[in-house]
């Protein structure tokens, strides 16, 4: 029982890691909250129920909602960022940002209804398991668990490894300087906000997929949780966003097993406050980051 | 019908004030949600289980919230910019569960058996409020709160104790947003944590940024706007939160100072000296 | 008799950096000590320590026989210590006369209570006097933002001076200047001379400070190197050599 609540954390746990990991990379680069990249991660799960109840395999289904979720993180930036780029502006752009998602919300509902859409999943696939160690897995669920964990490698290796990486990096630094070494600062922000919205679109489908229906309340529930996790981990920390994304999500499992669930809904909260107050740089982090630093 | 616009209008432009006295430091707090819930829930106590009347309890619950703020803005107005952001948040977040595992008023199912809030009160405290507040807009308080939302470093070395500032406004923005949530209360006759989220608090910092939050009168227009447009968009009824939406975005997009951007000089021109550019 | 401001000892690190090493000098009563050093000698931070910005790392600093090390930042402007920066930081959306009314701390010390009080004709009429003394009474509406470079600096002089210090730390307020500037300049802080205990200026033209201080200390790498008489010091070969040596550097 306790290794399946372990395992089930960790997938939630990886979902919350890919949701953090937008809001991180966003924050990294402009120092500015997207706060419409909770009802983002929503959208993902939608596309994905839409997805197959149109045929689509659940790969498939998956890639759509990248596809689909990417783009909306484009329209996030044209319209609620790129205005308001000034350091002084972050307020605009946070707020310009959630009346987006609010937007966002409203059409979901008006579309899908305000009740959670369930998605047609093959029973044979939604019973598959496999054993291991003497403890049965859900296929899914390790599915989910690949998906998030390939995605989140495959960033790490492209902002390490890459000149788009490298591009990123630079801006992240100094949007002025990266500017005068010839970097397309404006073409920069668009990629970041295309791989933070595209791996939300992920984790909303999988989200869908794990529990076998979209919810709209989840982008307010799940979506402001995975902030709170990017702050826990370090506000621009990819590897913090990460491994608080881990941790919260084990931390939860627990918490539910041995049946204090809903204190650790506040425990998220009043962790990432000591956190900020405590070591504003993240948890695991070992450099300052730049407001600290300031 | 008249009175519950009068009613919606007069609380969200306590709600907006009650930011605005806090930004009036240089913080931003979306955590008057929050208070709010603390003054709708303390009063609804006090009058529904001890029989307290309305003005007393309302009177007691902004003191609880008073004190409450004063307590976590020592800690939490360490932060600045989008860390305070996310701090503010986050205790509208730990209150809101906070109330809802509290089993005594009710939890997630919420809290009944409050009435007698008229429009006459919200009405007077606006006018009470928004009294008080022409009155430091014209003063020395005023000045030196201008000087710690430009420069707290230089203002502190000009001799005035900024944390005792900043931490007395986010006492004095709870206070206001745990009366306004009481009277809330009482109109309502009912509440829920969920009226008091993350939501709310958004909405009422996006009274204050449409509006404006460099004078007094800034947030009361952007309260108003924001209360009475969707309500005459009757047309448009079923779209209203993706048209509020698209509103706001393009407001901010429009004018990202809000509608009234300017700031009133406490100290006036004086009129036998030429004005200068 | 004991010096007005005594500095024992003071040591400042900044993350294994250090910016301040062992520095002790004294400032006596009436006098105009000149702070001069090569970029990065320290002089700015030995200014932002004894202003309560920066928490000294060690040492301490006393202050007419008492210890102010640690105190925050406002209760030693409520001492006395008022100070410019050396890069300017007014309050740019305020106008020019509200940034010198702000630093009454008649006021600041009980915030609260002024919103009765009156006397605003007077406050208004003594911050008059104070900008026509630094030649800025005809701007005394224009936004702060809103002044010329020269105009900024005399600006925060009469803005350190409105809280009717004791103490005064100017930080380079000749920089960017041209000669007539300077001149006005040092025009304005010999007129105040007399109405402060003790004015540290620190600064780069050489012209400048030897012509207005008593006495001088050099800086360099975040050491004490010299102390004493301008003409002596200036012609000493240590101080010679850390301000080539810069040079080199720099060059």
């Amino acid at each position: 029982m306790l290794t399946e609540q372990i395992v089930n954390g960790i997938v939630m746990g990886s979902l919350y890691a890919l949701i953090a990991q937008g809001y991180t990379l966003v924050f990294g680069v402009l120092d500015k909250l997207n706060f419409a990249h909770g009802e983002i991660f929503m959208f993902g799960g939608y596309v994905a129920v839409a997805s197959v109840a149109m045929g689509a395999s659940i790969p498939l289904a998956l890639l759509l909602a990248l596809l689909a979720c990417g783009a909306l993180g484009l329209a996030v930036e044209l319209v609620s960022f790129r205005k308001f780029r000034s350091h002084d502006a972050h307020i605009t752009a946070a707020l310009s940002s959630f009346a987006f998602g609010l937007v966002l919300l409203d059409l979901v509902q008006k579309a899908w209804g305000t009740e959670p859409v369930a998605i047609e999943l093959p029973h044979a696939l939604r019973i598959a398991s496999v054993e291991f160690l003497g403890v049965r897995f859900s296929v899914v669920k390790l599915a989910i668990l690949v998906v998030a964990l390939v995605l989140m490698f495959a960033l790490h290796l492209a902002i390490a490894r890459t000149r788009l990486g490298r591009s990123i990096r630079a801006v992240a630094e100094s949007a002025t300087s990266a500017a005068l070494y010839g970097i397309n600062v404006t073409r920069v922000i668009q990629i970041v906000f295309l791989l933070a919205s595209a791996m939300a679109g992920v984790a909303g489908a999988a989200l869908a997929i794990r529990t076998g229906f979209a919810a709209n309340e989840v982008g307010f529930t799940l979506g402001l949780k995975a902030l709170a996790i990017m702050a826990i981990g370090g506000m621009g920390d990819l590897r913090g966003a990460f491994l608080g994304g881990l941790l919260i999500g084990v931390f939860e499992a627990l918490a539910f097993q041995w049946g204090f669930g809903q204190i650790a809904d506040t425990g998220v909260w009043l962790f990432m406050i000591f956190v900020l107050l405590v070591r504003p740089t993240g948890l695991f982090a070992a450099r300052a980051s730049k407001e600290a630093r300031a | 019908m008249i009175q519950d616009y009068v009613m919606q209008t007069g609380i969200n432009i306590l709600l907006a004030w009650s930011v605005y006295i806090i930004l009036l430091s240089g913080s931003l707090s979306f955590a008057n949600g929050g208070f709010m819930a603390i003054g709708a829930y303390v009063s609804a106590v006090l009058t529904v289980k001890f029989g307290i009347p309305l003005i007393l309890a309302a009177a007691l619950a902004g003191a609880a919230a008073f004190l409450f703020g004063i307590v976590v803005a020592y800690p939490a107005l360490r932060t600045r910019g989008l860390y305070l952001i996310l701090v503010t948040v986050g205790i509208t977040a730990s209150i809101k569960v906070m109330i809802e595992s509290i089993d005594y008023v009710g939890g997630i199912q919420g809290f009944t058996g409050m009435s007698g809030a008229s429009p006459w009160h919200v009405v007077t405290l606006v006018l009470v409020v928004g009294a008080a507040l022409w009155l430091i807009s014209h003063s020395r308080l005023q000045r030196m709160l201008d000087a710690v939302r430009e420069d707290e470093l230089v203002a502190a070395s000009l001799g005035i104790n900024v944390v005792h500032l900043k931490v007395a406004c986010f006492g004095a923005g709870a206070f206001i947003a745990a009366v306004a949530g009481s009277f809330y209360a009482h109109y309502l006759l009912f509440v829920r944590p969920e009226d008091f989220g993350i939501l709310p608090s958004v909405f009422i910092v996006l009274y204050v940024v449409l509006g404006g939050m460099n004078n007094l009168w800034g947030p009361p227009v952007g309260a108003t706007i924001m209360t009475l447009v969707p309500e005459f968009t009757r047309g448009l009824a079923q779209w209203r939160p993706t048209v509020f939406g698209i509103l706001i975005v393009l407001l901010l997009l429009v004018r990202p100072d809000g509608l009234l951007p300017f700031r009133v000089p406490t100290e006036r021109r004086l009129r036998n000296r030429p004005n200068n550019p | 008799m004991s010096a007005l401001l005594e500095i024992r000892a003071l040591h400042k690190q900044f993350r294994g950096l250090t910016a301040l090493d062992d520095v002790s000098f004294d400032v006596a009563q009436g006098e105009l000590l000149g702070l001069i050093g090569p970029n990065g000698a320290g002089k700015s931070v030995l200014i932002n320590v004894v202003s309560g910005v920066y928490a000294a790392s060690a040492g301490t600093v006393w202050l007419r026989g008492t210890d102010v090390t640690s105190l925050p930042t406002y209760q030693l402007a409520r001492r006395g210590i008022a100070r410019t920066y050396q890069n300017i930081r007014l309050f740019a959306r305020m106008s020019v006369l509200e940034n010198v009314l702000v630093a009454d701390q008649r006021y600041s010390a009980r915030p609260f209570r002024t919103l009765f009080a009156g006397g605003r004709r007077e406050d208004c009429a003594a911050a008059e006097v104070l900008l026509e003394r630094v030649g800025l009474a005809a701007k005394r509406d224009a936004l702060a933002g809103t002044l010329a470079y020269g105009e900024a600096r005399r600006l925060e002089i009469a803005r350190a001076l409105a809280g009717r210090p004791r103490l005064l730390f100017l930080d380079e307020p000749a920089a960017g200047m041209n000669e007539l500037e300077s001149e006005e300049l040092a025009a304005v802080i010999r007129s105040f001379r007399a109405e402060l205990d003790v004015i540290v200026l620190i600064e780069h033209d050489v012209a400048l400070i030897r012509e207005l201080s008593d006495r001088l200390v050099v800086m360099d790498s975040g050491k004490v190197i010299a102390v004493g008489k301008p003409a002596e010091v200036l012609a000493d070969p240590r101080v010679i050599e850390a301000y080539l040596g810069a040079e080199e550097a720099d060059g």
